[in-house]
């Protein structure tokens, strides 16, 4: 709370103040002790002990019977006492250091691919200035920054380098190197294994070699393929196919559709492909091979082993309607039946499981745990306050919302090629392998592609809860 | 014997106001305290969903000119998708420049179709409830006409309807004219105090966020199933929240959601307002009270909160009443409440805390919103404290005259500063 250099001079002025007073009081406490014990009255007469300089001021005051001096004493402390406490409210009204309003940026507006932007738009409203030394200066944030213009080709110079830069050309980016800086490359990158950035917006494809670590972003106007095991930092995002292989780390991700592929090869063979046209055709083909999920054919029956079950059999004061297009589950842990059908939404106030094969024509919200068999389909949002684990084959067309985490299994599929929706998950999102987003993805915990949602472990899913 | 009674009476009543003052300052605190180091709940903000619902923006406006033209170049400017937009001001009896100024927009911009009321009643509820007849947005979003809209708002307030049971949306006001005296630097500290604290520690906690009348939304057919809003209710606002709530529905509290409004400038307009909202809110709570007790929605937590929400501008009333009462106890002799040591406690922490509660809440909020040097000004709340205990207990007490003798309030206009 007390960050601010100037609170914590006020707070310490404070507690100096309050330091003085309180050794005041000690002084006049030790004085009495020590004027007691050196008293040559103090054992004979136990009446007549000092009780120190106040009480002696007092004293005095009552012997003279002249209460002038009192009152030349209560006054200005009373006036004292009742003007402090709005002397910093005074200071503040007189010497208005804080009298602007709240900041409110009237120009924001969502854009998953803000940095990208910002950072490009700044660059090339500037790149026109570029000095002899072919740099130039740019405000990235909060502070100045030179620019450094070079061919992309000789890039392995500039390692270590303090500077921004602008790359002209495809950049082929060798193992090790470590830029501490922003780079901007007018064509297509390859990041070589090991390689540490701090962010880099790539005007064509960007591949990124296994064990590489983004410090704050990486975009792509085009593709980005990124190998095993690397660390995406705060924001990956491109305008059209996101791979990433198993192991990877991130936190926000956007493309078109984002796609954990964990065929290391097939990631690799991206990576290491040269020509454009024939990573399009492969990629699209690979894709469409994976992730063709045919729609499957429900019949209403009712999971005996249900605890509760959502749909003819529930009972009636445990539903209750708050729209015409809606039902609200209350009581009990519920799940829904195998092969379901529901063409409402759905609030369900506990935990919930829904049975594999089942289909909702809605959305559904859940106050606890929801969890989704194989082979669900909702054609609709999913909310939940806890977690949300939705099983492998799923199909999901709208957006999922949880509040804790969010476990993605194989193969599921969630949003529609052209449209963007989001998967948030608060606390933390895995995804598995051949799991294909259309759009945004989004945690503030971190984010992970794992193997199996079953390799997270109880006790993972228990610090969740 | 009448004086032992009117004593016993007396004495009761200051510890039971002693009792509610003490629930309000834990809930002060509770409320300071998650929003400082409580865990935060997501607001649906971060959501990107290309099929975002069809919105109706509608600014009520009487007498506007001063500030019509700059919100509705405003809301004209978002970027909220323009086939999924319409905008309705209502021009409801104005006699200044205010169609004029409408007119103009209406030519220059092909969404804004401005409603023009001349007969009839006035007052932002009956014209609210007229727009939402002939309305095309699924999701209704109301700003009051001194509101500067940022570019991205109606997608934040709009994109939390994709939750089902979400009724109504309410975000955050700012005041943007700060900088003007004494009172708009206090009105700004109360402001955050009661969104950056209040609201959002509601929201986190599963309670019951208000919606406010502007700087939000809400679902048009469910307002329209619940009967629009009762033109005899001067806090339209307050009203819709209750009655959401009693049906199931729910209200979420988007902080992001920021938007820059006119605060009054005088301590007269100020009082005229207070009064107006407490007025208000007071008649919701005659009509609310006993629903929410016994709505089948809400959960006893969210119905205590209810209940306290409800009856928060009831306080300064009990507070002044109270005030009154100690005094006559003290010329009778009988102020000795303070024999059990439980009531010594309560008491003695209401007068140590429970003054300062709504101050430590703001100073939280103040803190939170990074405006450390405003922090200083929190002491001047006392005279705004004072102020209000007397504003407010008249808006409380004119609510209580209005529901006995069923008498309906005149809608009353905030008075505008903006220069031309």
């Amino acid at each position: 709370m007390a960050k601010n250099p100037k609170i914590q001079k006020e707070i310490i002025i404070c507690l100096f103040l309050f330091f003085c007073l309180f050794s005041c009081f000690l002084l006049a406490q030790d004085t009495r002790t020590a004027d007691n014990e050196t008293n040559p009255l103090y054992e004979a007469q136990d009446e007549v002990l000092y009780k120190g300089p106040i009480h002696d001021f007092f004293a005095r005051i009552d012997e003279r019977k002249d209460y002038r001096y009192l009152l030349a004493f209560i006054f200005p402390l009373f006036l004292i006492m009742a003007v402090l406490p709005f002397l910093p409210a005074i200071l503040e009204l007189v010497r208005k250091k804080d009298d602007q309003p709240l900041y409110v940026n009237m120009d924001y507006s969502k854009d998953p691919r803000y940095f990208d932007h910002s950072f490009r738009d700044k660059l090339l409203a500037n790149v026109k200035n570029v000095d002899q030394d072919r740099a130039f200066r740019v405000t990235l944030s909060k502070n100045e920054e030179v620019v450094e213009v070079c061919n992309a080709a000789n890039v392995d110079d500039y390692k270590f380098g303090k500077n921004v830069l602008f790359l002209e050309g495809n950049a082929d980016i060798t193992t090790n190197m470590k830029f501490l800086k922003e780079v901007y490359v007018t064509g297509t990158t390859k990041l070589h294994e090991n390689t540490i950035l701090r962010g880099i917006l790539s005007e064509n494809d960007l591949k990124i070699a296994p064990h590489s670590t983004i410090v704050r972003w990486a975009g792509s106007e085009a593709n980005i393929f990124v190998g095993y095991d690397c660390n995406l930092g705060v924001r990956c995002s491109c305008e059209k196919e996101l791979w990433i292989d198993l192991d990877c780390q991130f936190k926000s991700l956007y493309g078109h559709p984002i796609f954990t592929h964990y065929d290391e090869n097939a990631v690799l063979m991206k990576i290491n492909e040269d020509q454009k046209d024939e990573i399009e055709s492969e990629k699209d083909s690979f894709i469409t091979k994976e992730t063709n999920l045919t729609r499957i054919e429900f019949d209403e029956s009712s999971d005996p082993l249900a605890r509760q079950n959502i749909g003819e059999e529930e009972k009636e004061d445990e539903l209750r309607t708050i729209s015409d297009s809606c039902i609200v589950v209350r009581k009990g842990e519920s799940t829904i039946p195998l092969n379901s059908k529901i063409d409402k939404d759905i609030i369900i106030k506990t935990d919930a499981f829904i049975n594999r094969g089942t289909l909702i024509h809605g959305t559904i919200k859940c106050y606890g745990t929801l969890e989704m068999d194989d082979n669900v389909t909702v054609e609709g949002n999913i909310f939940a306050e806890k977690s949300i684990k939705i099983g492998a084959n799923c199909r999901i067309w709208g957006d999922v919302f949880s509040q804790g985490s969010v476990y993605i299994g194989a193969n599921t599929e969630i949003g529609s090629a052209g449209k963007d929706k989001s998967v948030i998950g608060k606390h933390k999102i895995r995804l598995c392998r051949n799991v294909k987003i259309h759009g945004y993805l989004l945690t503030e915990g971190g984010g992970k592609t794992v193997m199996s949602i079953g390799s997270i472990g109880k006790k993972e899913e228990k610090e969740d809860e | 014997m009448g004086m032992v009674i009117l004593v016993s009476i007396l004495r009761a009543y200051i510890l039971v106001m002693a009792a509610i003052l003490f629930t309000y300052t834990v809930r002060h605190f509770i409320f300071s305290i998650n929003r400082s180091v409580g865990e935060q709940k997501l607001y649906y903000q971060d959501i990107l969903d290309s099929d975002l619902p069809y919105v109706t923006v509608i600014v009520p406006m009487h007498n506007e000119e001063l500030v019509a033209e700059h919100s509705m170049e405003n809301i004209a400017n978002t970027n909220y998708p323009k086939d999924r937009l319409e905008i309705i001001p209502i021009e409801d009896h104005s006699e200044d420049a205010t169609l004029s100024i409408l007119e103009q927009y209406s030519e220059k911009y092909d969404n804004i179709h401005p409603y023009v009321r001349d007969t009839g009643a006035r007052g932002k509820p009956v014209g609210m409830n007229e727009v939402m007849e002939f309305a095309h947005g699924d999701i209704i979003i109301v700003f009051d006409a001194d509101y500067l809209p940022p570019k991205g708002i109606i997608r934040d307030i709009a994109i939390s309807f994709l939750d089902p049971e979400v009724g109504a949306v309410m975000g955050r006001v700012i005041p943007s004219n700060v900088s003007s005296n004494l009172l708009t630097k206090l009105l700004d500290i109360e402001r955050t105090g009661g969104y950056q604290i209040d609201q959002q520690a509601r929201y986190n906690l599963n309670l019951v966020p208000q919606y406010g009348g502007t700087v939000g939304g809400f679902r048009r057919q469910v307002a329209l199933d619940l009967g629009g809003f009762n033109p005899s209710i001067i806090t339209e606002d307050t009203e819709l929240t209750f009655k959401l709530y009693q049906q199931g529905w729910k209200v979420v509290y988007a902080n992001r959601a920021e938007c820059y409004e006119e605060a009054p400038e005088t301590w007269h307009v100020r009082s005229r307002q207070v009064t107006r909202w407490a007025r208000g809110h007071c008649q919701v709570f005659f009509k609310a009270f006993f629903g929410m007790i016994k709505s089948n929605y809400l959960k006893p937590i969210e119905k205590i909160d209810g209940i306290l929400l409800l009856s928060i501008y009831f306080i300064p009333l009990i507070m002044l009443v109270g005030l009154f009462v100690s005094l006559a106890l003290f010329f009778l002799g009988k102020m000795n409440l303070f024999t059990s040591v439980f009531i010594f406690i309560l008491v003695a922490s209401y007068s140590s805390f429970g003054n300062a509660a709504p101050f430590f809440q703001m100073g939280s909020g103040i803190l939170l919103d990074g405006g450390h040097m405003r922090a200083r000004l929190l002491p001047m709340l006392l005279f705004s404290f004072t102020f209000y205990l007397w504003f407010i207990s008249k808006g409380a007490f004119l609510a209580i005259i209005d529901t006995i003798f069923k008498r309906v309030p005149e809608w009353q206009k905030t008075q505008r500063f903006r220069k031309k």
